[in-house]
């Protein structure tokens, strides 16, 4: 087994420029995908027998819940890695995810509240989703508020990525809590084993929106792990090189 | 026209639900390309205030 | 010779029960912090008892969290800054069970003496006779994960700026389970409900920290000493 790839993945110079490199492809793939799913969701797909029009909603917030898990789970993974074989790209990596990973949990959240007031009657109910959705967006905060309080860059990274490592237990709690518990959340759907239940029509579009923010998300993730690169990287002479 | 706007009268949930989601796109679209240019101009600054 | 594990635990609960017997009124501050917070409940909501009985595993959860915080900060911080703790991750002994029997050393310090003197804060929230052990089973319980995982916090923020804040906003997530379980399972002793499930799920989080809390801890600790 051929391990050089993993190799160059530790170099800072090499994961800059292949980020240089892919950004714009990852980024207009997102935005195509995003183009065809929306139009896919909101004209072409037929409107739901009980929510009528307000399914839609389905287009917009459950990417952006199953995105705020998605980074979460990336983020530890990268600061796994980054303690296990000692990679400062992979902690960069981790450190990059955090905001955006954020971002997606508000938007889950806040979308959520507004597809939830006309179907179930109020923007929140403290059913075991939400709640642990909640508590998601609390540990991003945390790592994010870890991160800043410690002084020592090197220490920062390893100590946001033991809390992050210890969060990941909040994420099988999101996803089966509907399963465990009685809750006024919807069951899953789309994810589950064997035919979905959802129309086809419906379903295509959901697909490719899910696809086109997990592109959106490495465009996003792969623009911040340059920055983070280049501030980390102080005065090495890869930088100048990159930089002109 | 309207009867899309409208979205069976969920239109007034819907419509500011996509702008949140899309509008956060978006956001986290610039925030990463400032940090970026951030990044790139001092790191600029830093090597010629070293050579 | 090598010093056996169990010695070690024990001469480490030891040298922490001594330690803290010197300043007992630290070990009465998170007490006393309990016991204000649960009278400014009635204080600031109603003063009827009936409808206080529904806000009691709340208020009485949520004291006792708040105070757990509060006592979490002496769990490592003067043996980070004598250097103590440099001295147990030096010793070749396993740096993990060592702040294991500190941390129960803690909980019997603060967490079980809460859960003992609820009853006192409870009465004035209007909980019912019969309910009283549950609620101290469950305080009891909660309070023995929460010290774990408070471990896990006191040590990833050794080193932080304003630690304490941050301790906080980092313990406070991870603490939701603990405590959603353990107010259900006093909700449904003041009920007359069996409390078995909540108890059990109390139990399999305590069981879950009780293995992998002081490994964290462990880890974080040593991040901190570099």
């Amino acid at each position: 087994m051929n391990w050089t790839w993993f190799h160059r993945l530790a170099s800072p110079p090499h994961v800059y420029r292949f980020a240089r490199r892919w950004t714009p492809w990852f980024g207009g793939g997102a935005a195509l995908c995003m183009l065809v799913a929306l139009y896919g969701g909101l004209v072409l797909a037929p409107e739901d027998y009980q929510q009528k029009d307000a399914f839609r909603m389905v287009y917009v917030h459950a990417p952006t819940a199953w995105l705020s898990m998605m980074v979460y789970t990336t983020m530890a993974v990268a600061a796994a890695v980054g303690l296990i074989w000692r990679m400062k790209v992979a902690h960069a990596a981790a450190a990059a995810c955090a905001p955006v990973g954020a971002w997606f949990t508000v938007a889950a959240l806040g979308t959520g509240m507004l597809w939830g007031k006309p179907m179930w009657g109020a923007y929140w109910v403290w059913d075991p989703r939400l709640t642990a959705e909640l508590v998601l967006l609390f540990l991003y905060f945390g790592y994010m508020g870890l991160r800043a309080g410690i002084e020592d860059p090197g220490k920062a990274d390893k100590a946001s990525a033991v809390l992050a490592i210890v969060g990941v237990i909040n994420i099988p709690i999101i996803k089966y809590s509907v399963e465990w518990w009685n809750s006024l959340h919807q069951t899953p759907t789309v994810m589950k084993m064997g035919k979905p239940t959802m129309d086809t029509a419906m379903l295509w579009p959901l697909l490719l929106m899910f696809l086109a923010f997990a592109l959106y998300f490495a465009t996003v993730l792969l623009i911040r792990l340059r920055a983070e690169l280049l501030r980390r990287e102080r005065n090495a002479s890869w930088v100048r090189e990159v930089l002109s | 026209m309207s009867e899309f706007l409208s979205m069976s009268g969920y239109g007034k949930y819907l419509w500011p639900a996509f702008a949140l989601g899309f509008g956060i796109i978006v956001l986290n679209f610039i925030m990463a390309v400032n940090s970026l240019a951030r990044a790139k101009s001092e790191a600029k600054r830093r090597l010629e205030m070293s050579s | 010779m090598k010093t056996g594990a169990l010695e070690v635990g024990r001469l480490i609960m030891e040298r922490d029960l001594r330690l803290a017997f010197r300043k007992p009124s630290q070990l009465l501050q998170p007490l006393l912090f309990f016991m204000i917070v649960a009278t400014l409940f009635p204080l600031t909501l109603t003063p009827e008892l009936s409808r206080l009985r529904d806000a009691a595993p709340g208020v009485l959860w949520i004291g006792a969290l708040l105070s757990s915080l509060l006592a979490l900060e002496f769990l490592f911080r003067d043996d980070a800054q004598d250097g103590t703790l440099e001295q147990f991750a030096l010793s070749g002994q396993s740096l993990t069970w060592m702040l294991f029997a500190k941390t129960c050393t803690h909980w019997l310090l603060t967490g079980l003496p809460l859960a003992l003197s609820a009853p006192i804060a409870a009465v004035g929230l209007g909980v019912p006779g019969e309910a009283m052990w549950s609620m101290v089973a469950s305080l009891a319980l909660g309070g023995f994960a929460l010290s774990l995982v408070g471990a896990i916090t006191a040590g990833l923020t050794l080193g932080a700026r304003r630690g304490g804040v941050l301790l906080s906003l980092l313990t406070l997530p991870l603490a939701v389970p603990i405590l959603v379980f353990g107010a259900d399972a006093t909700q449904r002793a003041i009920m007359g409900d069996a409390i078995a499930p909540p108890m059990y799920l109390l139990g399999a989080i305590a069981v879950l920290g009780l293995t992998l809390a002081p490994l964290a801890a462990a880890a974080a600790v040593r991040i901190g000493l570099e």
